[in-house]
C-alpha cells in the first residue's frame, strides 16, 4: 500500500493523547518519594493540574516545587508574592535565571479599577499560564477572580500543560492535588542562644488525583538553607518528642 | 575529485550600515536627530553591536556591555538596534545596485552580492565592475541625502559624510562567497576596492591569512568546530589548507572535510546548505490587486506558515529564499536573501515585509496592486536545531516563557515583572535586588553559588526566611511578667523573652537567641540602630519561626521563616 494512503490515519505525535504519568515537570529529589506512587514509578507535578500549598510551611514548600522545576530547565512565575524571601528562595535551589516575579501591585491596580478590568488579571495569569510551566499564585490574587475566570484558567493549563500552584486555600477553586506542609520541628534555637539551623517539615500530600493520602518529612530548610531528604526518620513515624535543644552544644 | 569553478560574486558591504540608516532616519524625523560628529554605537541586547569608525578609534568594540563602552567613550551616541530601520534605508542603495544587475542577494542590511559574470563583461572586466559597483552604492546614498528635509536649521547631510559615519562601502570580487565577502570587508577597511583573481590557488592565498574564525562569521560553519580549531593551534585559514584531507576527516568527518574545501578555496558552499530537494515554493495569486502593504503582509504570513510547515516536514531549514512580487502592471521586484544561520518562519516574515515595504513605499514604487506574490527557497539545509520534547521540554521553553512574560508586560505595564538580581548585602531584602523585566544582565553574573559563599560581616545565618515583610508589622514581645523586653545601650536584654503579642493573639516563645545588634550607617543622619531577634513561638500549626527587631524601643516584625 502507499504510504500516502495510510497518513490520514495517523495522528501527529504532539497531538496523540498521553498519559497522565508520561507528562510530568520534575520535583525536587528530596520530594520525589512523595509524588512518586510506588518506589519504581516516574515521579513529578502532572502537567495541567492545580495544587495547593497549605499548613505554616505553604511558601517553603511551594519553593520547593519551584526548585524542582527550573533546575530542569522550565520557567516558573511567582504572582502576587511581593514579600517572598529570595534568598531563600535561591538557598532552597530555585534557578533565579528562570524564575519571574509578577507584581501583586498592579494586579490589585486592575482589581481596584472595578469589575471591567477584573478580567485583566486573568488574563495576565493565562498569558502566564500560556508560556510558564509552573505559575505560583498567592491566594489573595485567586481571591479576587471571579469563579469562571478560575475555571477558564484551569482548563487552559490543563491544556497548555502547566501547573498552577497557590499558596492558600483558594475559594471557588478545584484543587487537584493539595500539599500540607507542617512544621514540625526548629533545630538550633536555644533558650537566648544559637541560630535557627534546620527545620523538620510533615508534607502530607491528597487530593482528588491522588490516589491516597501520602506523608512524607524532608528539611525545609536543613542547615544550608536547602530542601534535603530526612535520612535518619522513616516517613509515618515522626518522633515528635526530640528534644528542642538538640543543638545546644553546637 | 572534480574542481567545479566557483561562481564569481561580487559584494557590496557597509561594515556599520545601522549607524548611517539612524543617521538618516534621523535627519527624515522619524528618530532622534544624531549629530555625525559624535562617535555613535548600535545597542542591540544590552551589547554593542555596531559602531561608528569614530567610536572605534576610541575603544569602542562591537562585542562590549553598555557600561565598558561608556567608559571608553563618554561622550558615545547609543542607537538601539532596529532592523527594519536599517533595510528601509539600505533599500535605495539595493535598488540603485540592481540597475545594473537585476538580482542582487541580501544577506543583511549594509550588504549585497552578486554573480559578476555578466555585468562584468558589460562593464569592462572585474576592475570596471568595482569601481562601477561603489559608484552605484553611494548614487543610492547620495539619492536619500537629496531628499532629506533641511527644517530645524540642519545644513543638509552631504552623501560623504552620511557614508562616513559608517566607514563607507566596501567591494569586493572574488571567487565564492566566503572570498568576496571577506574582500568587501578588507575593502571597507583599506579604502579601496578588492579584486582577487580568479582560480583556486589565488584564492587560497587570499584567504590563508584570515583567522579560522570567519568560517563560523562567514562560512557558516559550526561555531564549536572552529573553537575546536582554533584551541587545536590552528589559527588561520592557511593553518587549515595546509593541513591533509585525511587528516580532517578523521578528526571531523565530513564537517573536516568541508572545511578544508573552504579553507582552500573550491567551495564555497555552507557546509551543511544544499539545493532543495525538490521545488518548495509558494505561490499566492490575488484576483484583487492589493495596493496596501497590510494585506499583502498578512497573505505573505499564511505563505510563509505553509513553507515553513513543508520545511520542518523534511526537517529542513531555509538558508536562501527568492522573493517576487508582481503587480497589475508588470512592474515587480525580486530578491534573493541569504542567512548563514537559516530562517525560521518569523526571520522569513521579515524579510518579505522589509522587501515589500522598501517597495512599495519608495518614492519610485509600482503605480497598481499587487497581484502575485511568490517564496522560492533556493538553498536549505538540515536542520541541526534541537529536537523538542514531547511536551515543550527543554528547547522551547525559554522562548515560551520570555514570549508569556512580554505578553503580560503588556496587560500589566513595564514595571510589572521582575527577576532577581544578586546585590549583596547583610539584610536578607536587601541581598537580591528585583530588576525589571527584560533582564540585562551579563551572563557573568550568574556564578551564583560563588557569590553567596561570600561572607557578608553581619548577615544573617542560614536559613533565610521565606517571607520578609518589606513594611515590618509592630508586635509586642513581653517578658514573663507581662513587661516589654528591651534592649539597653550596651546590647543586653532587659529579660528573656515569652509571650509574643501581634494583634490581638499572643504566642508563647518556646526559643529564642540574641540580640544581635545591627549599627548601620552610624556616620551619617540616616543612621539606623536595632537589635534582631529570632523566635521560635508554638502555634496550633506547629513551631513557626520568625525573625524580629528592636528599634528605639519598638519592636517589629520583619520576616518569617515560613
Amino acid at each position: 500500500m502507499a504510504l500516502h494512503a495510510l497518513s490520514g490515519d495517523v495522528i501527529p505525535v504532539s497531538k496523540m493523547p498521553v498519559f497522565a504519568h508520561e507528562r510530568l515537570l520534575p520535583v525536587h529529589d528530596a520530594l520525589i518519594p512523595l509524588f512518586a506512587s510506588s518506589s519504581d514509578s516516574p515521579a513529578g507535578l502532572v502537567r495541567g493540574q492545580t495544587v495547593v500549598c497549605a499548613g505554616s510551611v505553604a511558601v517553603s514548600c511551594a519553593l520547593g516545587l519551584v526548585a524542582g522545576v527550573t533546575q530542569a530547565g522550565s520557567w516558573a512565575a511567582i504572582v502576587g508574592m511581593p514579600s517572598i524571601g529570595i534568598l531563600d528562595a535561591a538557598t532552597i535551589g530555585v534557578s533565579l535565571d528562570r524564575t519571574v516575579f509578577v507584581n501583586a501591585g498592579s494586579i490589585d491596580r486592575i482589581v481596584t479599577a472595578g469589575p471591567a478590568a477584573r478580567g485583566d488579571s486573568g488574563a495576565a495569569l493565562s498569558a502566564l499560564v500560556d508560556g510558564v510551566d509552573l505559575v505560583v499564585v498567592a491566594r489573595s490574587v485567586m481571591a479576587t477572580l471571579h469563579s469562571s475566570v478560575v475555571r477558564r484558567l484551569q482548563n487552559r493549563a490543563q491544556s497548555k500543560g502547566s501547573v498552577l500552584v497557590v499558596i492558600g486555600d483558594p475559594p471557588a477553586t478545584s484543587v487537584d492535588v493539595r500539599l500540607t506542609a507542617r512544621s514540625v520541628q526548629w533545630e538550633g534555637l536555644g533558650d537566648g542562644h544559637g541560630h535557627l539551623r534546620r527545620r523538620l517539615v510533615s508534607v502530607e500530600m491528597e487530593g482528588r488525583r491522588c490516589p491516597r493520602r501520602r506523608v512524607h518529612s524532608v528539611w525545609l530548610p536543613d542547615t544550608s538553607g536547602a530542601l534535603a531528604r530526612v535520612d535518619h526518620l522513616v516517613d509515618h513515624t515522626i518522633d515528635h518528642t526530640v528534644d528542642h535543644s538538640i543543638d545546644r552544644t553546637a | 575529485m572534480s574542481d567545479t569553478r566557483l561562481v564569481r560574486c561580487a559584494v557590496v558591504h557597509s561594515p556599520a550600515w545601522p549607524v548611517t540608516a539612524a543617521v538618516l532616519n534621523g535627519r527624515y524625523g522619524r528618530g532622534p536627530i544624531l549629530d555625525i560628529d559624535q562617535p555613535m554605537a548600535i545597542l542591540r541586547a544590552q551589547r554593542v553591536a555596531v559602531c561608528s569608525p569614530l567610536a572605534w578609534s576610541q575603544g569602542v568594540r562591537p562585542g562590549q556591555r553598555r557600561r565598558q563602552a561608556q567608559g571608553a567613550c563618554p561622550h558615545l551616541v547609543l542607537v538601539p538596534d532596529d532592523p527594519e530601520r536599517d533595510i528601509r534605508w539600505f533599500e535605495p542603495v539595493a535598488r540603485s545596485i540592481g540597475e545594473l544587475v537585476p538580482l542582487v542577494d541580501l544577506e543583511t542590511p549594509g550588504s549585497v552580492l552578486l554573480a559578476t559574470r555578466g555585468p562584468s563583461r558589460y562593464v569592462g572586466g572585474d576592475d570596471a565592475l568595482a569601481e562601477r559597483l561603489a559608484q552605484l552604492a553611494a548614487d543610492g546614498v547620495a539619492r536619500i541625502c537629496q531628499g532629506s528635509p533641511t527644517a530645524r536649521d540642519m545644513p543638509p547631510l552631504a552623501p560623504a559624510d552620511a557614508m562616513s559615519v559608517s566607514g563607507g562601502f566596501g567591494v569586493g570580487i572574488a571567487d565564492g562567497r566566503l572570498a568576496s565577502t571577506l574582500a568587501a570587508r578588507a575593502s571597507a577597511r583599506g579604502g579601496r576596492s578588492v579584486v582577487v583573481d580568479g582560480g583556486t590557488a589565488a584564492t587560497a592565498a587570499f584567504l590563508a591569512p584570515f583567522p579560522v574564525r570567519v568560517l563560523a562569521t562567514v562560512g557558516g560553519c559550526d561555531p564549536d568546530v572552529v573553537d575546536l580549531l582554533e584551541r587545536l593551534g590552528l589559527r588561520h585559514l592557511g593553518d587549515v589548507a595546509a593541513l591533509s584531507v585525511d587528516h580532517l576527516f578523521d578528526r571531523f568527518a565530513a564537517t573536516g572535510v568541508a572545511i578544508h574545501r573552504l579553507a582552500m578555496g573550491t567551495d564555497d558552499a555552507s557546509p551543511r546548505a544544499t539545493p532543495p530537494p525538490e521545488d518548495l515554493s509558494v505561490v499566492q495569486t490575488f484576483e484583487e490587486p492589493v495596493g496596501q502593504l497590510d494585506p499583502l503582509i498578512f497573505a505573505a504570513k499564511r505563505l510563509v506558515d505553509e513553507l515553513s510547515a513543508s520545511l520542518q516536514d523534511r526537517s529542513c531549514v531555509c538558508t536562501r529564499i527568492l522573493v517576487e512580487a508582481e503587480t497589475d502592471h508588470a512592474e515587480s521586484t525580486r530578491r534573493v536573501w541569504y542567512r548563514t544561520e537559516g530562517m525560521d518562519a518569523g526571520a522569513l516574515l521579515d524579510r518579505v515585509r522589509w522587501q515589500l515595504d522598501g517597495w512599495i513605499n519608495a518614492d519610485t514604487g509600482p503605480t497598481a496592486g499587487v497581484v502575485l506574490l511568490r517564496l522560492a527557497p533556493t538553498q536549505v539545509r538540515r536542520d541541526s536545531g534541537v529536537q523538542e520534547g514531547f511536551w515543550g521540554g527543554r528547547s522551547r521553553a525559554d522562548d515560551n516563557a520570555v514570549r508569556a512574560v512580554t505578553r503580560v508586560l503588556g496587560l500589566l505595564g513595564s514595571d510589572s515583572v521582575t527577576m532577581a538580581h544578586h546585590r549583596g548585602g547583610r539584610d536578607p531584602r536587601q541581598i537580591y535586588e528585583l530588576v525589571p523585566f527584560p533582564d540585562s544582565r551579563h551572563p557573568d553574573s550568574r556564578h551564583r553559588e560563588s557569590q553567596l559563599a561570600a561572607p557578608w560581616p553581619g548577615s544573617l545565618p542560614l536559613p533565610a526566611p521565606a517571607l520578609t515583610l518589606h513594611d515590618p508589622e509592630s508586635i509586642s514581645v513581653l517578658d514573663v511578667d507581662g513587661r516589654l523586653v528591651s534592649v539597653d545601650g550596651r546590647g543586653l536584654v532587659s529579660a528573656a523573652p515569652t509571650t509574643l503579642v501581634r494583634g490581638s493573639r499572643s504566642y508563647r516563645i518556646t526559643a529564642w537567641a540574641g540580640p544581635w545588634p545591627v549599627d548601620e550607617r552610624w556616620w551619617e543622619a540616616r543612621a539606623r540602630r536595632s537589635a534582631r531577634f529570632q523566635l521560635v513561638i508554638e502555634s496550633s500549626d506547629g513551631p513557626k519561626a520568625s525573625l524580629v527587631e528592636i528599634t528605639a524601643g519598638t519592636w517589629w516584625l520583619t520576616a518569617d521563616y515560613m
